[in-house]
């Protein structure tokens, strides 16, 4: 049975990952910048717009970018982002507000969203696991800065939750 | 326990601290060490050596398509030459469809977990696909041939060995079950259209082809995982491929039947095709293509093609093809630049497929050589993009009521440059792909990037330009790769084969070499190895061999490791040549001395202290408090005299020309050594932009400092003005700070400007 499953996932990871040979990756970008003076984090997260309209697929075809764009793909986006990425400031979860959205004709898809965050930092926890449910080979690259601390992380489908304390 | 742990680290300590230490780990140090030694093969500059060599297959192929059961069934004879100086006692053939068999190991050796599978792939694990090649038959004269296949190889053994310049005539039966692309995925296959109940299939793989050997690998039997694409030998095909009567057949080569296959019509069309250089012409229009569709013809029909001098062999065949040609003039020979697609790629196929064919001609020939083949042809298929000679498979479907968004129209543009410029890399200068992907994906991503924007002015290009590739090379290291590393064990495959190659090429282009010296150097390697195999030394060797730059550092930088760029302006001192003459400097020097502001305590005791000892008895005075050691006294200037009068007239120039001097002092973060661009802007707001070679940073490869001067003031100084070395962190490249704004703040600026969603194409149409 074990040995079923694992052929199940790769079933699905040679589809995805092998044979188109323009697009054998997948990889998105997030910078959260924590901006002490206002106290926020501003987040960016840039996608490939195709990989996302595939993966919210069974919630509608989202036509990004064109005129017969899905009315709430706005929303859909949102929602999405907020179930697979999170800040958590000392174990509490920091709610997510959606900016907005850019669409570029080379394929990428950037989201805005913002936070309210403390003015120093303690006990931070994010969790990323975008697109890595449709795509096992999905890299979340993540880059966390706040004044001159830069950090940066790789999120993946098996580790996709990262700890680390400020003081 | 602890103490023994401490020892440990010390142990260690002091081995890293050796291996530090004591060796050459300059970023300048020569490649000797990690490349082969020149041979009689490949040789010092880059070429091919006076003894290299490179075995020949040539095919003849009967092939059977049938539709009704998504099969084909082939048989082959292959005459392989042996043109090496070693005699063979066993010959090495492709079976590249078993990664498809059930018992691949493909599927094998994916890591993986319980966790996450979805339906879809639930779905793909209950579809039950029996792929792989049934082989048939393997005979010689008639007689069968001891063959063991393991896995993706099938080892032939000899009766006796195969001489040294000798050739060999064999032959292969096989059968095998196409594959749904879109169910199951795979280079080639076959889409399914239900509307109409046809297929479209685009064919490669096809056929066990012969592995290469050579100087460098012996046979090139690694296995074929998925990844590493395919290294085949050169020679020459002859194909006949039978399909149901009502097809249209896309393919390697030149057709050599046209007359038993095409209409009269047809022909017309295509010799009209033949002169037009313009606009595309319809061989096979939409309306007979739609036609065809409804058709159910029962019989068959044989196409026979021939291809020269290529290194593999691909086709297509559909009912539903449209077909359009335009002819493509060249210095040396006339191409016919074709597509092939069903009504579901139109209106973009129609409009820009055969015309981004013949651009990628144009482009890419002139910074290599003349297109040697006959034909290149662009096939429609869905959610693809994949190369073979002559021939590649593209995707770019509009929406069912014909329009699209921009980035659909891009995409597909880009994807046929990418795909037909495949064609030079690695069809004609056919590096081993299953070894190095960057081989081929990075040279002809780069090109493709040229070629892009001679399509259209700010094309947009997903790679090429060095501020694209800054997100990847500024990440985590433990999930990147030096380029120099074989296809199936690469990180982030799309941003370390195709990305950062394109751009090290680009920046060794416009910011390292010049596109003089670059083209002519890039042009040589393409030359030296058109229709042979080269190997990365080999190119760097030439681009080096035919420009005079060295560019071992930028090699060993960018291909061997995976440092990236930060190079920061760390501190910036001004200074002004002092004049000698006293009577100027030294009213200087005393301003300047009682500038320093006044120690507190001294403030306070002006109050606190109404009268000193020596204030109230002035016999503690003497000369020393009379003494103003800035007063200019006679001596001063007899010396300032005798300086001026030990000048030349040159020095005396430097001396009254007040200069500004700046000692600019550079830190390199990142670990890549790169030109310094430096741009000064002066108090009356002109600039100057001054380049400095990598070589700056020749023996301190961290930490140096130069001084400029100029008779303006500098008000300003910027490191890398437009981005062109790929610097992952610039808010340390300008004097005085700037801070640089992230992509959030740039966009809550431009709010307004984005309404989110606009195809102006669709409004048009509804006004």
């Amino acid at each position: 049975m074990r040995t079923l499953t694992i052929i199940i996932t790769l079933a699905s990871m040679i589809l995805n990952s092998s044979f188109v040979s323009e697009h054998k990756y997948y990889v998105s970008i997030t910078n959260i910048d924590h901006k002490k003076d206002s106290k926020a984090f501003e987040i960016s997260i840039k996608l490939t717009a195709h990989d996302v309209e595939k993966a919210l697929k069974p919630q509608g075809e989202l036509k990004l970018g064109s005129d017969k764009e899905l009315p709430n793909a706005n929303q859909i986006l949102a929602a999405y982002i907020k179930n697979h990425f999170s800040i958590w400031i000392n174990n509490k979860q920091n709610e997510l507000n959606f900016v907005g959205k850019e669409i570029e004709n080379d394929e990428s898809l950037y989201l805005y969203f913002s936070s309210n965050a403390p003015k120093t930092l303690d006990k931070v926890k994010i969790i990323n696991n975008i697109l890595s449910k449709t795509f096992p080979e999905q890299e979340n690259i993540t880059y966390f800065n706040s004044g001159n601390i830069k950090k940066d992380f790789i999120f993946k489908k098996h580790s996709s939750i990262k700890e680390f304390q400020f003081k | 326990m602890k103490n023994i742990f401490s020892l440990a680290l010390l142990i260690l300590t002091l081995f890293s601290g050796i291996a530090q230490d004591n060796t050459n780990h300059n970023k300048f140090k020569q490649l000797k060490e990690e490349v082969a030694t020149p041979n009689v093969y490949r040789n010092g500059s880059g070429a091919p050596g006076h003894m290299y060599y490179q075995n020949r297959a040539d095919y003849e192929m009967k092939i059977t398509l049938n539709d009704g059961e998504q099969k084909i069934t082939g048989e082959e004879t292959i005459t392989y030459h042996n043109e090496s100086p070693d005699d063979l006692e066993y010959l090495w053939v492709q079976l590249d469809q078993n990664v498809r068999a059930k018992t691949s190991d493909t599927y094998k050796i994916q890591t993986s977990s319980i966790r996450g599978a979805s339906f879809n792939s639930l779905k793909r694990l209950h579809s039950d696909f029996d792929g792989g090649f049934k082989i048939t038959e393997v005979s010689l004269e008639g007689k069968p041939l001891k063959h063991t296949i393991n896995k993706t190889m099938m080892r032939i053994d000899l009766d006796t060995p195969l001489k040294a310049g000798q050739k060999v005539n064999f032959t292969i039966n096989w059968w095998y079950n196409v594959n749904n692309m879109l169910e199951i995925g795979g280079r080639s296959g076959y889409e399914y259209f239900p509307k109409d109940d046809n297929r479209l299939y685009v064919i490669a793989q096809f056929y066990p082809r012969m592995c290469v050997y050579n100087d460098v690998e012996g046979w090139q039997n690694k296995q074929f995982l998925g990844r590493g694409e395919f290294a085949v030998p050169f020679g020459n095909y002859k194909v006949s491929l039978t399909v149901p009567g009502d097809h249209v057949v896309a393919s390697t080569g030149t057709l050599s039947n046209a007359t038993d296959v095409l209409t009269k019509e047809q022909l017309q069309r295509l010799e009209l095709a033949r002169k037009s250089d313009k606009e595309p012409v319809l061989i096979v229009t939409q309306k007979e293509a739609e036609k065809a569709e409804k058709s159910k013809v029962k019989s068959l029909k044989t196409w026979v093609f021939e291809a020269e001098n290529v290194r593999d062999f691909g086709w297509a065949s559909s009912k539903k093809f449209i077909w359009d040609a335009m002819v493509v003039h060249q210095e040396t020979k006339d191409v016919m630049a074709m597509s092939f697609y069903p009504k579901e790629g139109n209106p973009l196929w129609e409009q820009y497929s055969t015309k981004a064919v013949a651009q990628t001609l144009k482009t890419y020939s002139s910074y290599t050589f003349d297109y040697p083949y006959p034909v290149a042809i662009s096939v429609h298929a869905k959610d693809q993009g994949m190369e073979y000679p002559m021939i590649c498979f593209n995707y770019g479907r509009p929406d069912e009521d014909g329009t699209y968004s921009p980035r659909m129209k891009y995409g597909m543009i880009g994807v046929i440059i990418h795909e037909v410029g495949h064609n030079y890399f690695p069809m004609i200068i056919n590096s081993d792909e299953r070894q190095w992907t960057w081989m081929d994906e990075g040279l002809n991503t780069f090109l493709q990037y040229l070629t892009e924007q001679t399509w259209e002015r700010d094309f947009p290009s997903r790679r090429g330009a060095a501020s694209k590739i800054v997100d990847y090379m500024k990440g985590d290291k433990s999930n990147i790769s030096p380029i120099m590393t074989n296809s199936e064990s690469i990180h982030q495959f799309g941003n370390n084969a195709y990305g950062k190659p394109a751009t090290a090429l680009n920046i060794l282009r416009e910011t390292i070499m010049g596109r003089e010296l670059f083209d002519h150097a890039f042009k040589t390697y393409a030359q030296r190895w058109m229709f042979k195999h080269p190997t990365p030394i080999d190119f760097f060797r030439t681009m080096e061999d035919a420009s005079a730059v060295d560019l071992d550092w930028f090699w060993r930088g960018w291909f061997y490791s995976t440092d990236h760029v930060d190079i920061s302006m760390d501190d910036v001192q001004w200074f002004q040549v002092s004049t000698k003459d006293p009577t100027i400097e030294k009213p200087l020097a005393e301003a300047k001395s009682n500038d320093f502001p006044e120690d507190i305590s001294t403030t306070r005791n002006k109050k606190e202290i109404e009268t000193t000892y020596a204030e109230e008895d002035n016999s503690l005075y003497d000369f020393y408090n009379s003494y103003n050691p800035f007063d200019v006294t006679d001596k001063d200037k007899r010396k300032y005299k005798r300086f001026i009068e030990g000048l030349n007239a040159s020095e005396l120039a430097i001396l009254k020309s007040k200069f500004n001097y700046y000692q600019l002092s550079f830190s390199n973060k990142g670990g890549l050594v790169m030109p310094l661009i430096i741009q000064f802007t002066f108090t009356d707001k002109t600039t100057e932009t001054i380049r400095i070679p990598a070589e700056i940073w020749k023996s301190n490869n961290y930490n140096i400092s130069k001084v400029f001067f100029f008779e303006k003031e500098v008000i300003s100084i910027e490191l890398d003005p437009n981005l062109e070395t790929a610097d992952t962190d610039i808010s340390n490249n300008s004097w005085p700070r700037k801070v640089v704004p992230t992509r959030f703040e740039l966009y809550n600026r431009s709010k307004s400007r984005h309404s989110g969603a606009a195809n102006p194409m669709k409004e048009a149409q509804k006004k």
